[in-house]
């Protein structure tokens, strides 16, 4: 066989190989991989005239040292406390989100209790005497922000 | 002290956090506990206003109730052991056509954060394991931990941003150097430099890393650069975050973010056309050596007439942060890199001008008034102003130098004329001071520079 031809061949092999074309077929994977399937076909899959590209997760796995407090099931009859970093157009207007905040969750959970931002004090660095005053207020839950 | 959604997590109450993009760093738990960040909602600095301001109320309320009543594991991340691992190790685009598929795959990294905005290489399996030819440590070694969420970087981690960057295996010893070395650092979110790798040794002339013309820009005959330094930005961005890219909160960002900052300094053989000695060699290694070393610098100021030193001590930026408050620290960092194409270091050698002769010049021109002085390095405050601040204003009178001559980095890199011969980087406050490491070359080098 000529080589040129040989060449080409190989080089079609390879393609198919790469996207997997007119072929979507299950590879094996290492036990335990997951795998996440993007589908943007405009053509019904019965037609199998569709390319499929994998590609590997760019993040990293985190050693785990510390845990999240448990959660709640419910948020009625809840105290939550908001704690606020800073007032005004510096630090993002965040009592007034925290405002509007405070009126969604009081419709949807009337028996929710609010500790409102001023009730707290508003330091940008957190003190012991910041940590002091929000436990003070037995919260359930804390919510911290907005600005710096 | 941690933040304050760290601290009222470890009492034992749950804890959401609102956050703009540039002040994430102050409410975000996930970041010392290293646990994952479902708890965390970030959101562009858009509150200009306050409609704006209520709105963002509005949006919170679901994420809110989410964050208190539901699984604390964003959909990203999965427990295994003690380790928080990636919920999807590979993702399927599937398409009408190989151009739709790289679209969508584009299109998903750009949602996940995983981008740095620019079109990516699909790192693909094959692409990686080609990359791994490059290094002949093991795919699973963690060659360090990536702040601020301590993201374990394995080669193939590397292996997988360095095929996003569009990278070649030969760059990978050099990729790696770099990265071990910044790993090794504390985290600053509120930087507002990048990392400058500086590449020494016969290596930046085997893998093409420019030395020469457009130093800091592309050169088509030493493209090597950009690809590493891109890299390079990618793996801190995705190893740094849980599961998401990591935006730094750095208020201003940097050029650098996109393709990195990488050169090679100048160092061929001609006395006629080299300082007495390289970077490298200045910091304790061979000439032959193949060194990487890493500063974080906030920019690049070009700086014309290959004559005039003056114009780069005009040029010296007085960042509060220079002044430290011992002497000692003073001196024991670096506050600016002039980096001087190998001609003009040359007509300065020849005229029997060291390195420095030209820093201990630096230091005697870049200066500030007395007063900006005192506004700068001792917020507006003589009577309280540190140890070293006192010593300065009582040495030096009018004039306050900005920093030593030891705390100035003079290297030859650039294009040929004497017309524009000088950039100057000053470093930010994080990083300042020079880590240099011995690149580790792989058994297969000689066939894969000659391939």
């Amino acid at each position: 066989m000529n080589k040129k031809i040989i060449i080409g061949l190989l080089l079609i092999i390879s393609l198919f190989a790469l996207v997997g074309c007119n072929s979507p077929q299950e590879t094996s994977k290492p036990e335990g991989e997951q795998e996440t399937v993007i589908d943007s076909k405009e053509t019904p899959d019965a037609n199998n005239d569709y390319v499929e590209l994998t590609v590997l997760n760019p993040t990293s796995a985190v050693e785990a040292v510390g845990e999240y407090a448990p959660r709640l099931d419910n948020l009625n009859g809840k105290r939550v406390a908001m704690w606020l970093s800073g007032e005004g157009i510096d630090t993002g207007y965040g009592e007034i989100v925290y405002e509007r905040l405070a009126e969604k969750l009081k419709a949807e959970y009337p028996d929710v209790v609010i500790i409102p931002y001023n009730e707290l004090p508003i330091t940008y660095s957190p003190k012991d005497e910041t940590v002091e005053a929000i436990l003070a207020a037995e919260p359930d839950a804390l919510i911290v922000g907005v600005g710096g | 002290m941690g933040s304050i959604a760290e601290i009222i997590e470890n009492e034992g109450i749950p804890t959401a956090s609102l956050a703009m993009d540039t002040h994430v760093s102050t409410f975000r738990a996930g970041q010392s506990l290293q646990t994952p960040l479902r708890s965390e909602k970030i959101f562009p600095d858009r509150l200009q206003n306050k409609d704006e301001a209520a709105q963002i109320g509005e949006e919170s309320y679901d994420f809110i109730v989410e964050a208190f009543t539901g699984s604390p594991l964003p959909d990203t991340v999965v427990k295994e052991g003690n380790l928080f691992k990636p919920a999807q190790e590979t993702i399927t685009f599937q398409a009408d056509s190989y151009e739709k598929a790289v679209d969508e795959f584009n299109k998903y990294f750009l949602e996940m954060s995983w981008s740095d905005t620019l079109p990516l290489i699909a790192p693909t399996r094959e692409k990686v394991d080609y990359l791994l030819t490059g290094t002949d440590r093991a795919p699973s070694e963690v060659i360090g931990n990536m702040k601020p969420s301590k993201g374990q970087i394995t080669v193939e981690t590397v292996a997988i941003n360095a095929a996003m960057a569009g990278a070649e295996p030969e760059y990978m010893p050099v990729i790696i150097t770099a990265l071990e070395l910044i790993a090794d650092q504390p985290y600053s979110n509120w930087r507002s430099g990048h990392p400058l790798i500086i590449v020494n040794g016969p290596i930046s002339r085997e893998i093409g890393i420019n030395y020469n013309n457009r130093v800091f820009g592309p050169n088509t005959s030493s493209p090597a650069g950009g690809a590493i330094g891109r890299a390079v930005s990618l793996t801190m961005r995705n190893a740094g975050g849980f599961g998401y890219g990591l935006n730094p909160s750095s208020q201003q960002g940097h050029p650098g973010m996109y393709a990195g900052l990488v050169l090679a300094e100048a160092e061929w053989n001609s006395e006629d056309f080299s300082f007495e000695t390289s970077y490298a060699e200045d910091l304790g290694f061979k000439r032959d050596d193949n060194v990487v070393t890493v500063l974080s610098v906030m920019g690049t100021q070009a700086i014309d007439r290959g004559d005039k030193l003056v114009g780069v001590a005009e040029s010296m930026p007085a960042h509060a942060h220079h002044w430290k408050k011992t002497k000692e620290e003073w001196g024991n960092r670096t506050a600016g890199i002039l980096v001087m194409n190998p001609l003009v270091a040359g007509n300065y050698a020849s005229e029997g001008m060291t390195k420095q002769d030209i820093k201990e010049y630096l230091s005697e021109n870049a200066t500030v008034s007395r007063d900006a002085f005192i506004k700068l390095a001792a917020g507006g405050d003589e009577a309280n102003a540190s140890e070293l601040a006192k010593e300065l204003l009582a040495t030096y009178g009018d004039r306050i130098p900005i920093a030593p001559p030891e705390a100035y980095t003079v290297i030859s890199a650039g294009g040929w004329c004497t017309c524009c011969p000088y950039t100057l980087m000053a470093t930010d406050s994080f990083m300042d001071k020079p880590m240099s490491k011995l690149i580790d070359l792989p058994h297969n080098w000689n066939s894969l520079i000659q391939d």
